[in-house]
């Protein structure tokens, strides 16, 4: 059986034509909106003897541009029109509500079933039913109250544009389509959910991106069937290649300038209303250990803070684990008076360091989880408790050893410092069964830990690119961007995995070397 | 994926089997921070010095810690005798709690009595566990060996780490195991180590007696036997001809015979050259030395050339007398080749090497020696004439 609308059997809704006659029209339509309060419906004469009802959704829609583009002009014409009509017949021609000349509105679309007018009220727009006609004019005033523009709270850059993106999808396709004036910057509609009906774009620039990667990701958006799409997470769970990965296999980002950054290299972005988050992909490893700021920053500061993050990647995947195969396993590693200090601090506490560590690192985690979900005000609290219990009185009572608590802080810094949030998700989950085998296996078992996870990453591919590419497989310009970031002078060349046959950035290398400086 | 998920975890099972594999916390180890072995009859006499994590100061562990060593220590001594080193190290793992590990040893003392003895035979264990770090210093000892462990060392935590420090400083190369294995495997050289020594820090007759550990001189093998020990004034220069001295400091009498000049020689290097007609062998050393004068306590100015280069002379002459009778002493009282004159020609003649190596014992004793010096002084310090004294006659004016 077909389901309709709200999941109802209504079998021909859908498709069901509209009456002729405005009463059955309106009382079918005030049947169907039963109970919902924020219905207005207007009845109004449109021409001398014709009345029509005038139908949308408070608060979704402008309500000044609909009183001065419809209201306005229609009673305006009807006004003359009964002037008109005392002096002469003929006039009720002019009041054809069709006529493009009377309402001042750009987008009108028109609608014959029940199906297409309830999705236009519902996506903000005004439906004008006429009495006599089975067509019905849908006017569209898309807006109401929603954030406006601000700097995005979840990427902030020291050097760098301050916009962020908006709930609203438009708003957010305008500030990528302010920095890319080309018309090769397509921005393709779908409609996802059955019940949110939530607008998504999918974007990219054409001759840039891979011709088979948006077929594939046009007919994976296609196949989406949910009721509710509500934030981009829905979207990436749904269409991934590899949903049991705990690597992130698209990037989300609330910078429009970072959006258009990875457009420019061929990547697709997806815009869903009502999140201020746009999804990216195809990514690589390498994309999501780097910030927008790179870019900006000159490439010494840009070289050094690359590697700062990589070696603080390795701290937060390995440190706590080399920790307790060091303690546990291969004290004879040690410099001798490093293994002496670690035996006083550890001398008195009671626990192996395995669960030592899992104590402090998981208490570590819910630390982090408290402060996020409480309200700011109550946040401090909580920091106060974590700094005082698990740093200071955990130490002093000879529960906890110091040199634990540097490590769990040193992790926890250590995860806060990959630019993107989801991989250091990824990051903080996998450091827990590296514990474990290092807790049984010492660093034998680290070993095996990090040859599982390379090879899951390895063949992990993101839109069938893979997750290592630019080192596995290897693409030898690619690597002016990976481990180190070349001055922008020297990156003529667009990653080679996602844009495969426009390639060229820049004609030639140019650095700045002035023609009357040359010869020096 | 049921049969995944099923066999994942078969698959995670051995794992958690195993019962965590060899696993020792780190309060589970007594941690050997030096040994010493000494002969005691037929018997090896084996002393450990075991850190005591609870004396370190760590949190929440005042007061811990315990054992023989009682006070405020960081370590305690323990020794044990048994038929081998490892049978009586496993006497002293019988009365501890704490498994022994060995790998964080900072020295190893030999005893004089046991060195006599030779001490290759020994040496087994050493390279046959590798928990038993071939980085451990070596040194023999004045005396028994043990004593010296639980000298009074205030400025670090264990003797043993003070004698390693020592030890490091003392020689360009610090003398581990791992070296003298190596001296004592390879043909051509005899090997030979620190001694060292406890002498008393405070004038005689000072009531509270203090002891310091200190390098007194060389011990000198033959073969893994020690047949003898260098002390005195001519060790410096002797590890110098060794090339074996960082920073050594020659003293040398002011003009005149009036107070002294010392000198360091901050970089130097030596190099045996070897000449040989029939079994007439002479081995040239070349002593390269660059250095600075530390002390001036004569009354004369040393800048100007001619200063300078007199003082050259002199300091040469002084390098000269001194190698040379050290190595007569070698050569004909031990008859030791401490300074590995075989292994020079086995390296650079080695034809010539093929056929002296069965006499070389009986030829070394007639090597002639000849030493050449190349000194340079540059830096003669931030003053040139001596300081503290009003008015100096300036010969060079």
């Amino acid at each position: 059986m077909n389901q309709g609308l709200l999941g109802l059997p209504a079998p021909d809704l859908d498709k069901q034509g509209l009456h002729k006659d405005l009463k059955s029209n309106t009382a079918m339509l005030k049947e169907i909106f039963k109970d919902c309060s924020d219905m207005i419906y207007r009845n109004m004469e449109l021409a001398p003897g014709l009345n029509g009802l005038l139908v949308y959704v408070e608060g979704i829609v402008v309500s000044e541009e609909l009183q001065m583009h419809l209201l306005e002009p229609i009673i305006k014409g009807l006004i003359s029109a009964k002037e008109a009509e005392s002096s002469d017949n003929n006039a009720s021609k002019l009041l054809d509500p069709l006529d493009e000349t009377r309402v001042s509105l750009t987008q009108v679309t028109c609608a014959e079933t029940w199906g297409g007018l309830i999705d236009g009220i519902l996506s903000s727009s005004a439906a004008l039913i006429v009495d006599g006609s089975n067509q019905v004019h849908l006017f569209n005033v898309k807006g109401g109250e929603r954030r406006p523009v601000q700097e995005p709270e979840t990427e902030s850059v020291i050097r760098g544009p301050r916009e962020g993106f908006t709930e609203m999808i438009r708003v957010n396709t305008a500030l990528v389509r302010f920095r890319l004036k080309t018309p090769k910057l397509k921005m393709v509609s779908f409609v996802l959910g059955k019940q949110t009906k939530t607008d998504v774009v999918l974007s990219y620039v054409e001759g840039l991106a891979d011709p088979k990667v948006i077929r594939d990701i046009s007919k994976r958006l296609k196949d989406i069937d949910i009721d509710g799409i509500l934030e981009s997470g829905y979207i990436e769970e749904l269409i991934e290649d590899h949903p049991y990965s705990p690597f992130p296999q698209m990037q989300y980002t609330e910078r429009p300038d970072t959006v258009t950054a990875q457009l420019l290299e061929g990547q697709f972005a997806i815009f869903i209303d009502g999140t201020p988050f746009v999804l990216i992909a195809p990514v690589t490893f390498w994309g999501l250990m780097q910030a927008s700021e790179d870019y900006y920053e000159r490439f010494f500061i840009t070289n050094f803070v690359r590697w700062i993050r990589y070696l603080f990647l390795s701290f937060a995947l390995f440190l706590p684990a080399l920790y307790i195969a060091v303690t546990t396993y291969h004290q004879d590693m040690l410099p001798s008076t490093l293994v002496l200090s670690i035996a006083a601090a550890r001398e008195a506490i009671p626990f192996p360091a395995l669960v030592e560590a899992m104590m402090m690192e998981i208490s570590f985690e819910a630390l982090r989880e408290a402060g996020i979900r409480l309200p700011k005000t109550v946040g401090q609290a909580v920091s106060i408790l974590g700094a005082l219990v698990i740093g200071q009185a955990a130490v002093e009572a000879g529960i906890v050893s110091a040199p634990m608590v540097i490590i769990v802080s040193m992790t926890g810094i250590a995860s806060f410092t990959i630019p993107r949030f989801n991989l250091a998700i990824t990051v903080r989950l996998l450091r827990f069964p590296l514990m474990l085998l290092a807790g049984v296996l010492g660093l034998f078992g680290i070993i095996i830990g990090v040859t599982c996870i390379l090879v899951h990453v390895t063949q992990l591919t993101s839109f069938g690119v893979p997750y290592m590419s630019g080192i596995s497989p290897f693409y030898g310009s690619d690597n002016k961007d990976i481990l180190v970031r070349a001055p922008w002078w020297k990156m003529t060349k667009r990653p080679a995995w996602s844009s495969k046959k426009n390639q060229k950035r820049m004609k030639t290398e140019i650095n700045g070397t002035p023609e009357s400086n040359k010869g020096w | 994926m049921r049969r995944i998920i099923l066999a994942a975890m078969l698959l995670t099972c051995p794992f958690w089997l195993t019962g965590c594999w060899d696993r020792k916390e780190i309060n589970d180890v007594a941690f050997v921070m030096g040994s010493a072995v000494d002969r005691e009859g037929e018997l090896y006499r084996s002393t450990l010095q075991i850190a005591l994590p609870g004396q370190l100061g760590g949190v929440g562990s005042k007061g811990g810690g315990g054992g023989t060593g009682g006070g405020n220590k960081s370590y305690y001594i323990e020794s044990k005798t048994g038929l081998s080193l490892r049978e009586s190290n496993q006497e002293i793992q019988a009365g501890n709690s704490r498994i022994l590990s060995f790998a964080h040893r900072r020295s190893l003392l030999i005893g004089e009595e046991f060195a006599k003895q030779g001490i290759g035979r020994m040496m087994d264990q050493f390279a046959r566990i590798p928990q038993n770090r071939l980085s451990s210093l070596v040194a023999i000892t004045s005396g028994p060996a043990y004593k010296l462990l639980d000298a009074e060392a205030p400025m670090e935590q264990f003797p043993s780490e003070m004698i390693r420090e020592l030890l490091a400083e003392y020689t360009k190369k610090p003398d581990s195991l791992k070296k003298l294995l190596n001296t004592l495997l390879s043909e051509g050289i005899d090997c030979s180590l620190p001694y060292i020594g406890v002498r008393s820090g405070t004038p005689e007759g000072i009531e509270e007696f203090k002891n310091n550990i200190q390098i007194v001189g060389i011990a000198l093998f033959r073969g893994d036997k020690m047949v003898g020990k260098m002390e005195g004034p001519h060790v410096s220069m002797l590890t110098m001809a060794m090339n074996q001295a960082p920073n050594p400091e020659i003293i040398v009498d002011g003009p005149g015979g009036k107070g002294h000049i010392s000198i360091r020689f901050s970089d130097n290097t030596v190099k045996q050259i070897p000449v040989i007609h029939g079994d007439d062998v002479t081995m040239h050393m070349n002593v390269y030395a660059k250095g600075s004068i530390i002390e001036n306590n004569t009354l004369t100015s040393l800048s100007g050339t001619k200063n300078l280069l007199d003082l050259e002379k002199r300091v040469s002459k002084e390098i000269i007398d001194s190698v040379l009778s050290s190595i007569r002493l070698l050569q004909e009282k031990y008859k030791v080749d401490s300074m590995g004159f075989g292994r020079t020609i086995s390296q650079s003649k080695p034809r010539d090497w093929a056929r002296m190596k069965n006499r070389w014992r009986e030829l070394y004793p007639d090597v002639k020696v000849v030493i050449h010096t190349q000194l340079h002084i540059e830096n003669i310090g931030a003053v040139d004439k001596p300081i503290g004294e009003k008015e100096v006659k300036d010969s060079n004016d």
